[in-house]
C-alpha cells in the first residue's frame, strides 16, 4: 500500500533535485570552475549566459529524456515488484 | 518490577524519537533562524559609513524597488492561483468522474511536473522577446500557469477521487446538471483541500526564481530575484538578503 507513496515521493523529490537551478544560481553559480555544475544548470549557463539558445534547448531536452526514462524504468520496477 | 521496566523503556523510547526529531527540527530552522537574527546586526560597513545606523531595516522599507517587487510578487501569484484554480476544478471533475480512459490523462498531467523549467524557459523567452511580453506580468503569470495548472489538476483530482460516488447520485436525484455537482457539491466537501492546494501553489509561485530572473528585468522584477541582487560575488550582503528571504513565509502564514 504505501509502496505507491513512497514511489510518488521519491519521484517527485528525484525530478525536483535534478531540475534544480535556483539553488545553484543563487549559491554557487556551478563553480568554483565547473565543479559543482549540473546538467541542467550547463544548459541554463549556455543559454541565458553565452546566449547559445538552441543548444541550451538540445541540452534542456537531454535533461528531460533523462528524467523521463529514469521515471518509467522506476515505475515500471515497483509495478512488476507489486505484481509478482 | 517489570512493570517499572516497561515504564523506563516507554521513557528511553520517547527520549530517544524526541531527540531524533529535535535533530531534525534543529537541522530545518537553523537557517532560517539565522535569517531572521541578521537583519537586526550592524552591517559591516557601518563603521565607514556610522550615520546610516545599526538598523538597515527601515533604509530598505523606503526603497521603492521592495515595494514594487512586493507588489508584483503579490499581483502575479494571486492571479496565477486564482487562475490555476478555476481551470482545474472543472479538469479534475472531469478526470474523476467520466467514463473515458481518464487515468492515463491524469498521469499526463503528472508528466508535466518533469518537465525541467529550463526547457520551457528558452521558447518562452525567445517568443516573448519578439510579442513583447519581457518584464510584464501577463506573461510571467501565463508562464507559471505551464506548472501550476497540472498540480492544481493533479492535487485536485486527488481530492474530487474520494468523494464517494453516492454523493453524485444524490445531487442526480434532485436533478443538478454537472455543473451544479461540481460548484454545489464537489467543491463545498473538498474546500479544505482546495485550499491548501491554493496555498501550495502560491508558495510555488512566490519562490520561483528562474522565470521570474529571465523574464522580468526591469520594472516588473518580482521579489525573489530582488533579493538575488543583493548577493553579490563577494558573497551576501548579510542582512539584506536574509530578511527578504524571510518575508516569504510570513506571508505564506499570514495567508493560511
Amino acid at each position: 500500500m504505501i509502496k505507491n507513496l513512497l514511489l510518488m515521493a521519491v519521484l517527485l523529490r528525484l525530478i525536483d533535485s535534478v531540475k534544480n537551478i535556483e539553488l545553484m544560481y543563487v549559491v554557487t553559480q556551478g563553480g568554483p570552475g565547473t565543479s559543482t555544475q549540473t546538467l541542467n544548470y550547463f544548459a541554463f549557463q549556455t543559454g541565458f549566459v553565452q546566449f547559445q539558445m538552441g543548444r541550451s534547448a538540445a541540452l534542456a531536452y537531454i535533461v528531460f529524456a533523462l528524467i523521463m526514462v529514469v521515471t518509467l524504468v522506476l515505475i515500471r520496477t515497483v509495478r512488476r515488484g507489486a505484481a509478482s | 518490577m517489570t512493570r517499572t521496566y516497561a515504564r523506563t523503556r516507554k521513557y528511553v523510547d520517547r527520549a530517544i524519537v524526541g531527540l531524533v526529531v529535535l535533530l531534525a527540527v534543529a537541522a530545518a530552522l537553523m537557517p532560517l533562524a539565522y535569517g531572521a537574527v541578521s537583519p537586526c546586526r550592524p552591517r559591516a560597513s557601518m563603521q565607514l559609513d556610522p550615520a546610516r545606523g545599526a538598523g538597515q531595516l527601515p533604509d530598505d522599507l523606503r526603497l521603492p524597488e521592495f515595494w514594487r517587487a512586493l507588489t508584483n510578487s503579490a499581483i502575479v501569484s494571486i492571479l496565477t492561483v486564482t487562475i490555476s484554480i478555476l481551470v482545474a476544478v472543472p479538469a479534475a471533475y472531469v478526470l474523476t468522474r467520466s467514463q473515458g480512459p481518464t487515468e492515463n490523462m491524469a498521469l499526463g498531467f503528472l508528466a508535466a511536473r518533469m518537465v525541467p523549467g529550463i526547457v520551457l524557459i528558452v521558447p518562452i523567452y525567445l517568443l516573448y522577446r519578439n510579442v513583447g511580453l519581457i518584464d510584464s506580468q501577463v506573461g510571467l503569470v501565463a508562464a507559471y500557469l505551464t506548472f501550476g495548472v497540472p498540480v492544481a489538476v493533479w492535487m485536485i483530482r486527488g481530492f474530487f477521487a474520494e468523494v464517494p460516488r453516492e454523493m453524485d447520485d444524490a445531487g442526480a436525484l434532485d436533478g443538478i446538471g454537472h455543473i451544479g455537482m461540481m460548484w454545489r457539491i464537489l467543491v463545498p466537501i473538498t474546500r479544505g483541500g482546495i485550499l491548501s492546494t491554493a496555498v501550495l501553489l502560491f508558495i510555488f509561485c512566490w519562490n520561483e526564481l528562474l522565470f521570474a530572473t529571465l523574464l522580468m528585468t526591469g520594472d516588473g522584477m518580482t521579489f525573489i530575484p530582488l533579493i538575488t541582487r543583493f548577493v553579490l560575488p563577494q558573497g551576501p550582503l548579510d542582512g539584506r538578503s536574509s530578511r527578504g528571504r524571510r518575508l516569504p513565509p510570513a506571508a505564506v502564514v499570514a495567508c493560511s
